[in-house]
């Protein structure tokens, strides 16, 4: 009766596994380290794969050991004679000593190399672009670019490596955009560089994976990929500097954004050029509006509302270090009409 | 061995040739041997290890809370529960209850329960420092939680990497001061009681017990203790760093002035994997004496299991860095602790199948405790598998600080380490108190539990690798994690469910009939003596002759080589006529160590000396103060004083001459030595 318990509770096992594997599989998961879109994720990629399916068969010999042995040794009612009393067998015992270390120095015959080639030097071919982490975004430059700096946004060529060099202006980050490859942290004093590609065009999530204060979790990303044409046009297009306007809604904007201290932490290239040793306190925003997300890249910057919501109050993001005090509503309005001339 | 010389037995001349003395004048020697006044100074390993185990509990209840809060606010995308703040908070204080105030101590309470029992000695080496130990860790505890009434709790992940923990800047709180100081209280709480448990262990066995004759729960604790007394400073030297870059303007982990942050990761990885050992090392001794005692078979390979034990041991000092093969350490050294994190892989490997060739041809009985014990293995060997592929260091960049990490240990902490604690409490809970639990609501307990936590923890293997970084209170719709979210959730709430009806057992059991003394025919010393153990705990110094002691007492072969009770054992202690057996004679008279106020008072001093870094110094030195008199008060104190309470046992009966403690004893193996 216990082994048809058993029984039962593997039939209900099985299908309760179904849901679970069809969970993971349903819908669409846009950072998903299973899914990689480059060389450099992909061969961290293939190197797991092996490695998970041995670790699925040593599970399903152990836990089959295990059931097995609950099912079949399980004593009956009543019977109170002892079993025989092994003590070991060394054989037995120096043999699963020796077997699972065997296992394990394939894995690391496989492993070695592979660390040692997603360390290597620059890639040849390969574009730099400057990663600054800050609490709570991302600084991206490309110094062989000419001048462009952007923010939450990295738009990269597709098929081409991207070399990072990352540092951190407070505290350690982690870049992160599981598709392209794994994460790297971000650290202030140190230089680390790191390598990603994709394959083809698109728009790639990733996210800051260490853990760096209040508003940890809305310190996201995007990865921008163009086609080499397109990647052209946007190195282009970010070489052009909007112009100051000089009449109308934006312009009372344009005297805000001095006014009311924007000017002191945020770089309009070409209008305000803010004054820092080190890089900028807040995101560039000489581009703004040729982004899709802001403040971390948690907010749509296509929505007006949210903009304006975060005029209204900076704070909503914890931990955000922006102050702009009490706006009318006529301020919100002309602001956000002299930020959307930044494009 | 136990020391063993023809010295006389270590007496104390206290008594009627000793002038009594009080000490310092400050305090009459505490004399309660019931009520609540006899737990404040008690010295007996046997309340404080009960001490231990409850104040765990009540922590594991609130670590399981905060918990709670974790999980509803990650229930759904978006989630609106707590504001970053409290959430950071609460993971926080959730690793750093569940790490440092719930398995650290449940072990310390199975360790100080059952060490000297096992072993066949009256006490520990020291048992006012035990009391100490105890007194300290709850001190400590106390501190880091008072933190939420006194300005915010810490909330900077229980691993406080610098700089943002170090610079005022990045933690203006005095959160992270209180996680600093109070882990440094409870740090010295915990190597007080290694380097007791140690002594204990190396001196104070039975006459017989030699190291391989040793229950294995005395030998993977044993372990335990020593990675504690090398793993616990390296902590504590981080820890005051840290305190003095926060209090004192120091640079230690300064990036402006040259430091280098990994100084602190690598600091608290030293202390941080081999902690690791010390959480699991001795849920793996509970469950290697539960399996056989109701596989009803010896251990399979008892010398495979010590050294595999004792190779964790070493090689756990030698794989800090896969902790770190995101923090851009290099090829080389990535390489290598990829290799040695592999390797650990192997002695791990033997105890799982060592335990599975211990149920093989056996016959198993399903009690809860055996449950659990059984549960723990399954589980472990997916906390192992997961921490396989960790050791691939090129993929670990996809797993580190996702929520596949946070499965994994999960796996190894909760499925590993809380289900062998759960195992060893409804193993070792008739023993203690008296009375079984009921095996009726312990079997719904522990599917209940089962579930909840693969529930809980299964799914965030999928959602780790689906690009979930931990440590995240939300997360924004549409990125695919939501329906393992909310089923962790769920999980977490049947976990929460199973809690309770483990309370309810236990609040059940107050009723249930005594237990009896070897309730479920075990195999080691504790078992030989009465349901709970007198204040001395043998009557009879046991002589050991072999590994598992008590059930080759019980147990011979007889002509046929069938396996048959003897009729002729004898108890070590005064049971129940319905036993079976014999009784052991009563004891001589047997000095205890008495009781004291001094290691409550002292480790009153500590909390004091930190409150006061924090607010005002005044409070140090008062602290301060408190301390230096304890220690005074303590050193001039007679450790046994007759007349004082629980440290005299007179005979109860007086019938025999013989002494069968040494005229049994072919070893001729020494005298008991008292504690001091």
């Amino acid at each position: 009766m216990k082994v048809l318990q058993s029984r039962r509770l593997l039939r209900w096992l099985g299908p309760a596994t179904m849901v679970l594997v069809l969970g993971a599989c349903a819908g669409d998961a846009p950072q998903d380290a299973l899914d990689p879109a480059g060389p450099y994720a992909r061969s961290v990629h293939n190197l797991f794969v092996p490695v998970f399916w041995v670790a699925v068969a040593v599970f399903v010999l152990v836990q089959g050991a295990i059931v097995f042995a609950v099912i079949k040794f399980r004593r009956k009612d009543g019977d109170d004679a002892w079993p025989e009393q092994t003590h070991g067998n060394t054989r037995l015992e120096v043999g699963w000593t020796i077997l699972p270390a065997l296992v394990l120095a394939v894995m690391a015959v496989f492993t070695v190399p592979v660390i040692f080639e997603l360390d290597d030097k620059r890639p040849d071919e390969s574009i730099l672009v400057e990663v600054t982490g800050q609490q709570y975004w991302w600084a991206f430059s490309y110094p062989e670019h000419g001048d462009i700096v952007t923010a939450n946004e990295l738009h990269i060529p597709a098929g081409r490596p991207v070399f990072l060099e990352m540092t951190s202006e407070d505290v350690v980050h982690s870049f992160w955009s599981p598709r392209l490859n794994g994460k790297r942290d971000v650290t202030p004093g140190r230089v680390h560089t790191w390598t990603i590609e994709a394959d083809e065009p698109g728009v790639y999530s990733g996210q800051c994976a260490e853990f760096c204060g209040a508003s940890h979790a809305n310190m996201r990303l995007k990865v921008v990929a163009h086609d080499e044409a397109g990647f052209d046009a946007w190195v282009e297009s970010q070489h052009q500097l909007p112009e100051a306007p000089t009449d109308g809604l934006a312009a009372e904007g344009f005297e805000l954004f001095e006014t009311r201290g924007c000017a002191a932490c945020h770089d309009v290239r070409g209008q305000y050029e803010v004054v820092s040793e080190t890089s900028p306190p807040a995101p560039d925003l000489t581009h703004l509006f040729t982004r899709d997300c802001f403040a971390g890249c948690i907010y749509d910057l296509n929505d007006r509302n949210e903009v304006e919501a975060w005029l209204r109050d900076p704070q909503r993001k914890a931990g955000s270090l922006m102050v702009i005090g009490e706006l009318s509503e006529a301020d919100i309005d002309a602001l956000y009409a002299y930020l959307e001339t930044l494009r | 061995m136990a020391l063993t010389d023809d010295r006389p037995v270590l007496e104390l001349t206290a008594g009627e040739d000793a002038e009594r003395r009080e000490p310092l004048g400050v305090f009459r020697r505490p004399t309660a041997t019931t009520g609540w006044r006899s737990w404040l100074t008690s010295v007996d390993h046997k309340k404080i290890g009960i001490m231990y185990g409850a104040t765990a509990m009540v922590f594991f209840a609130i670590g399981g809370l905060e918990a709670l809060l974790i999980r509803t606010q990650l229930a759904t995308p978006d989630g609106q529960v707590l504001s970053e703040q409290a959430y950071n908070q609460a993971f926080t204080m959730h690793g750093t209850t569940m790490v440092f105030l719930v398995i650290m101590p449940m072990l310390a309470a199975f360790a100080n329960y059952l060490i000297p029992l096992m072993i066949g000695a009256r006490d520990v080496a020291f048992p006012r420092l035990n009391a100490l130990s105890y007194w300290i860790f709850l001190a400590g505890g106390l501190f880091l939680y008072s933190s939420f009434f006194l300005g915010g709790a810490p909330d900077n992940g229980w691993t406080s990497y610098a700089p943002l923990s170090n610079n005022l800047a990045y933690s203006p709180g005095m959160g992270q001061d209180f996680w600093t100081l109070g882990l440094q209280i409870t740090g010295i709480a915990s190597l007080a009681s290694a380097v007791n448990l140690i002594v204990t262990v190396i001196n104070m066995r039975a006459p017989g017990m030699t190291l391989m004759r040793m229950p294995i729960f005395v030998w993977m604790s044993l372990v335990a203790q020593f990675l504690l007394l090398f793993a616990i400073p390296v902590i504590t030297v981080a820890l005051f760093l840290l305190m003095f870059d926060r209090l004192f303007g120091a640079n230690f982990f300064n990036v402006a002035e040259g430091a280098d942050p990994l100084l602190w990761q690598h600091l608290f990885w030293i202390f941080g994997h081999p902690e690791v050992y010390i959480l699991i090392l001795p849920a793996f001794g509970i469950i290697s004496e539960v399996i056989p005692a109701f596989a009803r078979k010896p251990l399979f390979g008892y010398p495979f299991m010590v050294f595999s034990g004792v190779a964790i041991g070493f090689m756990g000092w030698g794989v800090w860095a896969h902790h770190m093969f995101a923090s851009g350490l290099g090829p080389v050294s990535v390489a290598a602790f990829s290799l040695s994190t592999m390797f650990i892989a192997v002695p791990t490997g033997v105890k799982i199948f060592n335990w599975i060739a211990t149920l093989w041809n056996g016959k198993l009985n399903f009690t809860v405790p055996m449950l659990f014990a059984v549960a723990l293995v399954s589980q472990f060997v997916i906390g192992g598998l997961s921490g396989v592929t960790h050791s691939v260091a090129p993929h670990d960049t996809q797993q580190h600080d996702t929520y596949y990490i946070v499965a994994h240990f999960h796996y190894v902490l909760f499925g590993g380490s809380m289900f062998g604690i759960f195992a060893g409490v409804y193993f070792w809970w008739p023993k203690v108190f008296g009375r079984m639990l009921s095996e009726t609501i312990g079997k719904a307990h522990f599917w209940l539990m089962f579930a909840g936590f693969n529930l809980t923890f299964g799914p965030m293997h999928i959602l780790g690798l689906q690009g979930q970084p931990r440590r995240t209170a939300t997360y924004a719709e549409g990125m695919g994690w939501d329906l393992m979210n909310q089923l962790a959730t769920w999980g977490s709430y049947l976990i929460a469910a199973s809690f309770l009806l483990w309370i309810f057992n236990v609040v059940k059991s107050r009723a249930n009939p005594p237990a009896g003394a070897d309730p479920w025919d075990a195999r080691t010393l504790e078992w030989s003596i009465s349901s709970p153990p007198p204040a001395h705990n043998f009557d009879i110094e046991p002589t050991v002759s072999q590994l598992d002691e008590w059930w080759h007492r019980k147990y011979g072969e007889d002509d046929h080589g069938v396996i048959v009770r003897r009729d002729d054992y004898e108890w070590m202690s005064v049971v129940g006529p319905e036993e079976g057996g014999t009784s052991a004679p009563p004891p001589e008279s047997i000095h205890l160590p008495s009781p004291s106020y001094w290691p409550i008072v002292l480790a009153l001093g500590l909390p004091l000396i930190a409150y006061g870094l924090l607010f005002t110094y005044w409070l140090s030195a008062l602290g301060g103060l408190v301390l230096i008199a304890s220690v005074y008060g303590w050193s001039l104190e007679p450790s046994v004083d007759p007349d004082a309470g629980h440290g005299h046992v007179e005979p109860d009966r007086v019938d025999d001459d013989d002494d069968p403690g040494t005229a049994a004893d072919p070893v001729a193996a020494g005298t008991t030595e008292e504690p001091s």
